[in-house]
This record gives C-alpha cells, structure tokens and sequence, in this order.
C-alpha cells in the first residue's frame, strides 16, 4: 500500500505528526478525525491517540487536538479540491479516494422532501484503510469450488473482520482461475465502491481478470442489471440484507447464475434471526457458510455446508 | 541643429508615455474581459461535468490566452499535486506570480482574492453560485474600464503630446 495514498489527503500538520509517529502503514486500519477531538488512529487492533509530538499514546491526556480548521482542510483534500463532483457519494455518507481508501463523513444532515440532499458543516471523518490481502481466500477456496462452478456462498463475518477482504480475494482468485479450475466470469456489484473500490471509475482493488464491475450501483437493481448486460457465471455483492436483495438473489438463482455474497453476523445462527436472510438459509439456497470472527482478519474460521455440516475448521491461535 | 533633435526626441517621448498610459487601459480592458471567459468555462465545467477542480483549471488553461493560461496550468498542476495546502493557498500564490503580467487593479485582485475563498469545498449550487456572483463583479469592472478607455484613452494621449509642447516651449 501506498502511505502517500493517505498522507496527501491531511493537512500539512497532520501529515507531520504522522511522519513522526513511524507507522507500518501496513497495519494501519483507520485514522479518525473530529472536531475539537483528539487525533485517533486505529493501529494493529488497538486504538492510539497521537500526541503532540507524533507519538502514539493509550490515553487522551496530551492528545493532538484537531482543529475545525483542519477539518475543513482535510475534506477539501479528500473531495480532490472539488465537493461539488462528489454529491452523490457524499448523500451516501462516503467518498473512496485514490487507493481504494474510503473516507466516512458525518456532519449536519439537509432534507429536501424527506430525502437526504446533501451534508454541510462536516465535523467527523473516518480514513479507512483500504487492505488488499491477496491469498488470504486460498484455504477456503477448495471448499466453495465445486465441480463445474463455484457453490452458493454467504460470507458471515462481524464488522471489522476482514469480509470484504476475503470477498475480494475470493472474487480474485476464482476470476483469475487456478490449474484445475478455470475462471469464472464475475459480475461485482459495488453498492458502496469498497470491493473493487473504483477511483474515477478504474478499480484501485485487483479483482482479477475476469470480472466486471458496477460502481456504486444500488445491489438489487444492479444484479439484475449485470445478468442482462453482462453474462456473468458468478455474481459477487457485498452486505446483503433488505428484501429487494432478496428478490433479486432468487432472481440471480433462477438465472443459473452462482452467488456469493456477504452478511454482518456472528453465526448461522445469528443470521437466521433475521426476518428476511433467515428465508434464504431455511430454503437452503446458500450450499456453503463462511465464518469469520476476529482471530484472524480476513481468514475463515469455519465453513459449513447447507445443512449446517461443519466441513472445515481454521487453524486457531 | 542639436536644438532641433532634442526637440523631437521630448515630443516622442512624451506622446508615446500618452498612447502607452491609454494603452493600458485596455489592456486592463482585455484582461478583465479574458478572465470572464476563463471562468464562464470553469462555470461550464462544473455545471455540467461535475469535473474536479484540478482537471477544470489544466484542461481550460488549453484554451484561454496568456497569462492566464500560464496561471491556469499552474493552478491545476498544484492542486493535482495534493500537498497539503489548501485551495485558497495555491490561488493566492500563483496570482502573485503572475500579477505582474496582468494590468489589473487594486480593486480587480480584491475580487480575484475573494473568488479563492470560496472555491474547492462547496457543494455545486453554492459552487456555481460563487462563480456567478465572481461573474457579475467583473462584468461591473468590464464596463468600468470600457468607460475608462472612452474617457481617458484620448486624454492621457493629447496630455502625452501637450505636455512635450509646453517642455519644448519653457526650454527653448
């Protein structure tokens, strides 16, 4: 990853201290700003308040204080000189800059008509780093192979747990292909631009060879979309839940079309909790359950098959 | 002999100090109306491109003249360059840099100046509302210095050739 990605996106001063602080970008997850706040990094699993001298630090006592000033710098950074080019995503609540990184804003919401317009006076960011691991699906890839294609696959991971990354290198490496398994044509449909993470529409994320994405297009609608314009084997989504995703996975389904597709959860049985997922696993459509937790970012846990079968068990630490 | 040559050299010297001084005028004419169009393209682009401001200032520095051509690239390449500084910072920078090529006056860099201000973080109806109204102000100027050039053009010009008369009439 490039740490430039990320520094020329701070003001100045911020840039400074974290030169100074010496960071392995590497593990670096997120870095969080908010006015009049102190400056917080997430850094190896931990939370860190930088200090006035660059330094990281447990607790807030003698934090760098981020200043409204900075703020508004930092967004007019991020935005590329230009909020105006950056409306639709900002409605959204995020903007993906160079790198795949994405921004997360919060700020004082406008409505017009009961619909969300835009957001002013921007007084929270979360700089989320963008982590391509690549091979972080190969020990799970043998189990959602099947014969002829790829099986029905529902990655189910608590936040923070890597699951794009894992749907990222899985859509990665079933595209590319392997020696005894030819790629697939994928179809990704990128709701909020974080698999392929497009930056002026060219994806920053290696998703492989074979696939085509959709940025920034709603999930349901853009399923569909891709199996009448695109003829993909497999289609991979990102965060499923509402009931038009539903629809549209069914759809998929009936098309002969595998999918993979991703859920926030702890278990099978969490998900089945949920009013409109708990269909889909009673139905048995998904033929293989991915589980994540957070030993290992982006590495499975277990897999399971449709019946609830437990048929792999990550090595635990 | 002497008395003759020095004669004509006051004479030209002082008529073209007339014609440059009435000249300027509308160069000022020129530059006002130059940096119109400059942002009526800026306009353009953001209205119906949404382009980002870097792209906006190198891909429009293509098509006005100097020195606001030179002014324009310069702008957009240090904005693509992302460091750190702030819109406004890049702005004012590279307008003084490039003042001394451009005749315009105190009250024009005022304006210029308050255009930097309010471009790079808002949302596009503000955006495009800022430029508008940067817009207007300089057509208020344009027609300013056009009245100048009626005005004073001619003047500074008889003045230029009078006033060499008077200093040949008081030396001889």
């Amino acid at each position: 990853m490039n740490k430039e990605e990320i520094l020329k996106v701070l003001p100045r001063e911020l840039q400074h201290l974290l030169r100074k602080a010496n960071l392995d970008f590497k593990d670096l997850q997120e870095i969080r700003l908010r006015v009049n706040m102190p400056f917080i990094v997430f850094y190896k699993n931990t939370e860190y308040f930088v200090g006035t001298d660059g330094n990281l630090m447990i607790y807030a006592d003698g934090a760098y204080m981020i200043s409204p000033k900075q703020l508004r710098e930092t967004v007019e950074l991020i935005s590329n000189y230009s909020l105006y080019a950056y409306e639709d995503e900002i409605r959204q609540g995020f903007i993906t800059i160079q790198g795949g990184h994405r921004v997360g804003l919060s700020g004082k919401i406008i409505v017009e008509n009961g619909t969300i317009k835009s957001m002013k006076y921007i007084a929270f960011l979360n700089i989320r780093l963008a982590h391509q691991i690549k091979g972080c699906g190969s020990k799970v890839l043998p189990y959602i192979l099947g014969d002829e294609n790829v099986y029905h696959t529902l990655i189910v991971s608590p936040p923070r747990c890597g699951k794009t990354t894992l749907l990222r290198d899985l859509i990665r490496q079933i595209s590319n292909g392997q020696l005894l398994f030819e790629g697939k044509t994928v179809g990704v449909v990128d709701e909020r631009s974080e698999i392929g993470a497009c930056y002026l529409g060219i994806p920053q994320n290696d998703l492989g060879v074979r696939t085509d994405i959709l940025d920034c297009c709603p999930k349901a609608e853009g399923m569909l979309m891709m199996i009448r314009s695109m003829a993909p084997q497999v289609i991979a989504v990102d965060e499923i839940g509402s009931r038009e995703d539903l629809n549209a996975i069914e759809y998929v389904i009936n098309c002969g079309c595998k999918i993979i597709a991703t859920v926030h959860g702890s278990s099978i049985e969490d998900i089945k909790q949920k009013p409109v997922l708990r269909k889909l696993v009673e139905e048995k459509v998904f033929e293989r359950y991915v589980i994540l937790s957070h030993k290992h970012l982006g590495q499975a846990e277990s897999v399971f098959d449709s019946m609830g079968n437990q048929i792999y068990l990550g090595e635990l630490q | 002999m002497i008395k003759w040559i020095g004669m004509i050299l006051i004479m030209l010297a002082s008529s073209s100090t007339g014609t440059y001084m009435g000249e300027q005028l509308t160069r000022r004419f020129r530059d006002l109306i130059e940096l119109k169009r400059a942002m009526e393209l800026v306009r353009g682009e953001i209205r119906y491109q949404l382009t980002p401001l870097p792209m906006v200032f190198v891909d429009i520095s293509y098509k006005i003249k100097k020195p606001y051509s030179e002014l324009f690239f310069q702008i957009g390449t240090r904005l693509e360059a992302h460091e750190g500084e702030t819109f406004f910072e890049i702005w004012q920078e590279e307008w003084e840099r490039q003042k001394k090529q451009l005749i315009l006056n105190i009250e024009d860099m005022k304006l210029v100046s308050t255009m930097g201000t309010s471009l790079g973080y808002l949302d596009k109806e503000m955006q495009l509302n800022a430029i508008d109204f940067f817009i207007d102000q300089l057509e208020i100027q344009i027609e300013e210095a056009r009245d100048h050039i009626h005005k004073k053009k001619r003047l500074y010009q008889m003045l230029g050739i009078m006033g060499g008369f008077l200093l040949v009439i008081i030396l001889i």
